[in-house]
């Protein structure tokens, strides 16, 4: 009780800052009312950059902007999302003006920039990039994505494929589902995204579902039960025993059995040695170790299952 | 077969049509990487592009080792159709309408069907086969009973020569047939509407294994069929709002997001539960166990979850997000009888094992997820941010109640009688920060994080922890050539109280509820020194120690560092590298025990041992492409290096003394053998444009995969013999079952498959003809990083 009275009184410090900023700051963000004399329109842009252009034209998003756009700021064309350029257009392309470009070096803020697409783009899986941890972090949506030409075969991707993008940041993560013991993400088979939500999630790391367990059960069903005997660190979190990014170890486990299990289950069976001239060795420790006889360990839902071997 | 005429049909048909279609009515379905070479679009016609060419491996690896190799993918030799895409331009040229199959000559593969009409619809199916091969190396004496099943034994039971020598029995492994229907509507711009369907098919084996008779054997690994059937619906509509505006002229709501969901999902296995015969026992005992056993399978299950996100944007880029999902998740399947040994029933106890308090669990869990956050731009250079999570998982199931419990089939155990735990749990998180640009171009944060849980103290020893973590990081992007980022942490958990159990060694922690610090260190690094240069650095250490653990899990630190680079001197040219490297260190203190609690070697001091857990991952790649002659001439390469290694090294901190001779040698750690695997993949593509229409690639690619693991892979066994003394029995090669039996006796107590993934070789080259190679971007193999 004492830690939510905790949660809250540090909550409401930071909404009662917020709001007493509100009241009192004025707005630093309000949208911008550019000229529509600012504007020089598609027709202008594709003068120079047909070529640059092309592919853009044959995607979606193109098709929907530069052939039936539904609102006034569709109707602007590349304008709805580079902004005004007539002074960028009327001076050969020398300046930029008020125009936005989407490069690392981008002289306009990450903000701003993402503001742009979330114009269009705030809604579905990225309600909750606001306030997210790419967000936080100052990644540009322009990071992951580009919508001029096609890297991949999906998404608008600025690699070939999701772990290659996310790659881009996540070596880590990258060299891991290298590891001899991984789920298909290097043969794509599988995604990133299986798992992540990138744009924002109220769930830990990302995740696209309430808890690291119920997103392993997307796949892997047989193991949500319920069972008649549950393992509870199951129930609690497969990241207890394994790494999803993926191991050195047999079935992407954290630690070797018996080890693994020794962490929670230290006497019984618990044997120091590897000697193949010891039997308990080689009935704990070989093959697949404390499996060899729990088998069932994820839970079992027979009545002599109690102990996961039936 | 029919899967290979199907895909030689495909071959044919891809043949027929890329001949057919007039290059004129080529449009990219894909487009190129030289867009400006593709013809151009017309509207109303069929678009294609296809791969197709022949396969051949200079060195293949044999049947026996295929099984990493074969892990996830299936490379096979002869003709391949590497690619086909068709489209299709609408005669108003709105809308993308495409059709990609990839592989069809291979086991896994892959098709996908897209028809989108921007801002009013987007179908899309999805359908791929993909494998996980076990292994190809096993091998049982038993005959085979169901598909891959070889689980039932001669009578008299096999001796030791007969498990040694008995035949391969082919790949373990399990097929995955997922396809995924989606469709999107836009009824307006303010909404999206999304309904999908995902099937998935599970066929095959994995291998299991079971104990017929206690710890000590006999037990035998086996292979487990495999024909599961998964089905998940999911429909979900999301709203924004326009700009809201007040008639004054002021809105405390500058627009509004949610989204409401509903999901199904329902697990069918088509299989109970598989018998396995005794490797010991031709006729059931009620001493020595039942002839054949009866392992369950996983019960069928259900799950509803529906979910609501909702989103508010305030004045001063302020943004309030809360969501709440709930989850309802059912199991009903008929129990299994305790056993299927006979006779058991001539004991007077049996009755107390023949009934059950209901025939079946009914089992129900409840998951509840409440989410709020608040995020805010006050003013320039200010972010505050708080977030509230709760997670909640209720086991509703009433309680089941076992009067016995027959154990392993061969006896019935009064002592064992067992009332199931339900162990609900609560999680809470918060986060507070506040993010201020300090400096030109330096932006720090200051946050706080918790982590409580609550979990039931009877079941768990401990009823709840609680964490805190705060932390502070920086972020520099006063360059224009790159950013820094630098985090730290340090954080506490702590737990009310501790309930050790009567068996447990004092002071034993577990480390998923023990006190913990730990500390987290990132530094990140991303240089553009100029447009064509980008290199990433990072580091990570963090460390977790359990100070108020004696024994139990004492500490597990990792350090990484990574190394990569991105560089394009030209247009024609692109280079990239990278390097990470990651150590793993997890030391386990614990003690031996045997005897009774009342012997001296059951809580003997000088029976400590420490473990320790290290854990080598270091991974090397390069990668290359270039156009070699713009717009004729592409050539790509690859490769890595993937070194894994861990080491289980174990040490007594006094010699063991006190038990018996054999007891102080069985108490006397001893280090494992270092494990190893490594993989060294390559891939290097050439391909040369003949024209728009026509191209031909040379496909090299090779892999190196070796490993070694002793406790799969040549073994010396011997029987219960103990260390220092002449083994009965010594075997050298894959665990072939039988472990420890005498020559020609079927008294071997432990029986493996043998299986494990081989070392291999191999290289390959593709050859192909590409029609419209510029729709066909050039792939660069497994090391696509």
């Amino acid at each position: 009780m004492t830690d939510i009275r905790f949660l809250f009184r540090h909550a409401a410090y930071g909404l009662g800052l917020s709001l007493a900023v509100l009241g009192f700051v004025p707005s630093a963000l309000s949208a911008q009312q550019k000229a529509a004399s600012a504007y020089a329109g598609s027709a202008s842009c594709l003068d120079c950059h047909k070529k640059m252009a092309a592919p853009f034209l044959e995607s979606a998003k193109g098709q929907q902007l530069m052939g039936r756009p539904r609102t006034e700021h569709e109707k602007k064309g590349c304008e709805s999302c580079h902004g005004p350029s007539k002074q960028h257009a009327n001076s050969g392309g020398e300046e930029r003006g008020d125009m936005i470009v989407y490069s690392r070096k981008s002289p306009t803020p990450v903000t701003e920039r993402n503001a742009i697409c979330l114009q269009c783009h705030q809604k579905t899986a990225r309600t909750l990039w606001k306030g997210s941890a790419h967000e936080a972090r100052n990644v540009a949506c322009t990071d992951c994505h580009v919508v001029m030409h096609h890297e991949s075969e999906r998404g608008a991707l600025k690699k070939s494929s999701v772990a290659a993008t996310c790659g881009s940041c996540h070596q880590q993560k990258v060299a891991a589902i290298q590891k001899n013991s991984h789920m298909p993400l290097g043969e794509q088979k599988m995604e990133c995204t299986s798992c992540h939500n990138p744009h924002g999630s109220p769930n830990e790391k990302l995740l696209i579902k309430s808890s690291v367990s119920e997103t392993c059960y997307q796949c892997h069903q047989e193991k949500r039960g319920p069972f008649l005997w549950q393992h509870i660190p199951v129930a609690e979190s497969c990241a207890n025993c394994h790494d999803s990014h993926g191991s050195n170890k047999e079935k992407m486990l954290k630690l070797s059995r018996p080890r693994l299990c020794q962490q929670c289950h230290p006497t019984g069976h618990g044997s120091p040695v590897a000697r193949a001239t010891d039997a308990a060795a080689v009935r704990f420790t070989y093959n697949k170790s404390c499996s060899n006889c729990h088998v069932n360990i994820h839970g079992s839902n027979h009545t002599a299952g109690a102990f996961f071997t039936r | 077969m029919k899967r290979y005429q199907l895909s030689l049909t495909l071959c044919a048909v891809a043949c027929g049509i890329a001949w057919g279609i007039p290059t004129t009515a080529f449009t990219q379905a894909t487009p190129p990487q030289t867009p400006a070479q593709a013809p151009p679009v017309q509207a109303g016609g069929i678009t294609t592009a296809a791969e197709v060419g022949i396969r051949n491996f200079l060195k293949e690896p044999s049947a026996l080792d295929k099984g990493k190799f074969e892990q996830y993918t299936s490379t096979q030799a002869g003709p391949v159709l590497e690619r086909l895409k068709i489209g299709y331009v609408p005669k108003d040229s709105f809308g993308i309408y495409q059709f990609t199959y990839r592989r069809p000559s291979d086991r896994d593969q892959s098709a996908w069907l897209q028809a989108k009409r921007p801002g009013a619809y987007d179908f899309q199916l999805h359908w791929e086969r993909l494998q996980h091969t076990f292994s190809t190396d096993a091998h049982s004496p038993g005959a085979e009973n169901s598909p891959m099943g070889f689980n039932t034994l001669p009578t008299p039971r096999p001796d030791s020569t007969a498990w040694r020598n008995a035949p391969y029995i082919g790949a373990i492994r399990t097929v995955w047939e997922p396809i995924k229907m989606s469709l999107g509507l836009t009824p307006s711009v303010d909404a999206d509407f999304l309904a999908e369907y995902l099937r998935t098919t599970k066929l095959g084996g994995i291998p299991s294994s079971m104990s017929f008779n206690g710890s000590s054997g006999p037990q035998r690994e086996f292979v487990s069929p495999v024909n599961q059937t998964t089905s998940e619906f999911r429909i979900a509509h999301s709203f924004t709002s326009p700009e809201l505006t007040h008639p004054e002229g002021y809105s405390p709501i500058k627009n509004y997001q949610f989204t409401v969901a509903y999901e199904y999902s329902r697990f069918q296995n088509a299989l109970t539960s598989v018998m396995v015969d005794n490797p010991m026992q031709a006729v059931n005992s009620s001493t020595l166990g039942a002839a054949t056993s009866r392992l369950s399978l996983a019960p069928n299950n259900s799950a509803h979850s529906a979910s609501f996100v909702g989103a508010v944007t305030l004045p001063l880029r302020t943004r309030f997000t809360g969501s709440v999902a709930t989850s309802w998740q059912y199991q009903n399947d008929a129990f299994l009888p305790q056993t299927n040994n006979d006779s058991l029933k001539t004991l007077a106890t049996y009755s107390t094992v023949a009934t059950l308090a209901r025939p079946s669990l009914d089992g129900k869990v409840v998951t509840s997820t409440l989410n709020f956050a608040l995020s805010s731009h006050p003013f320039a250079g200010l972010t505050l941010a708080a977030r509230y999570r709760s997670y909640d998982y209720k086991n509703e199931t009433a309680m089941f109640h076992i009067n016995a419990m027959v154990v392993s089939d061969r006896s019935i155990a009064l002592a064992d009688s067992l009332y199931t735990e339900a162990s609900p749990f609560t999680k809470q998180n918060s986060d507070i920060s506040a993010t201020y640009d300090i400096a030109q171009g330096l932006a720090m944060q200051l946050g706080l994080g918790t982590e409580n849980w609550t979990r039931e103290l009877d079941v768990r020893g401990v009823g709840s922890t609680k964490e805190q973590t705060p932390r502070v990081s920086f972020d520099y992007r006063g360059f224009d050539w790159g950013t820094l980022h630098a985090s730290y942490s340090k954080g506490e958990r702590r737990s009310d109280t501790y309930i050790e159990s009567g068996t447990e060694l004092l002071a034993f922690r577990r480390f998923d509820t023990a006190d913990r610090n730990r500390e987290q260190l990132n530094l990140m690094a991303s240089i553009t020194p100029i447009d064509q240069v980008t290199l990433g650095l990072s580091y990570t250490t963090g460390s977790d120690l359990f100070p108020n653990s004696l024994y139990g899990t004492q500490s597990d630190k990792n350090v990484t560092t990574g190394v990569d680079l991105d560089w394009t001197p030209t247009k024609r040219l692109s280079i990239s590298l990278g390097y990470s490297d990651e150590a793993i260190d997890n030391i386990l203190n614990m003690r031996y025990r045997t005897g009774t609690a009342t012997s001296v070697t059951y809580d003997n001091y000088t029976y400590r041992w420490t473990n320790t857990n290290t854990d080598r991952t270091t991974v090397v790649s390069a990668g290359l492409i270039a156009a070699v002659i713009p717009d004729r001439v592409d050539f790509s390469a690859t490769v890595s290096r993937i070194n894994g290694r861990f080491w289980v090294l174990n040490s007594n901190p006094n010699s063991p003394a006190g038990g018996t001779i054999a007891q102080n040698l069985s108490a006397t750690a001893q280090d494992w053998p270092e494990v190893t695997q490594s993989l060294t993949p390559v891939t290097m593509s050439l391909r040369l444009r003949l024209s728009d229409n026509w191209g031909v690639t040379l496909r090299y690619q090779a892999e190196n995969y070796t490993q070694n693991d002793f406790r799969t892979l040549a073994p010396i066994f011997t029987s219960t013999t103990l260390a220092g003394l002449t083994p009965n029995v010594n075997f050298t090669g894959n665990l072939p079952g039988n472990v420890g039996a005498t020559t020609g006796t079927n008294t071997g107590q432990y029986h493996f498959l043998g299986n494990n993934y081989n070392p291999y070789q191999a290289n390959w080259l593709t050859f192909t003809i590409s029609w419209h190679p510029s729709a066909l971007p050039l792939e660069v193999g497994r090391p696509a990083f």
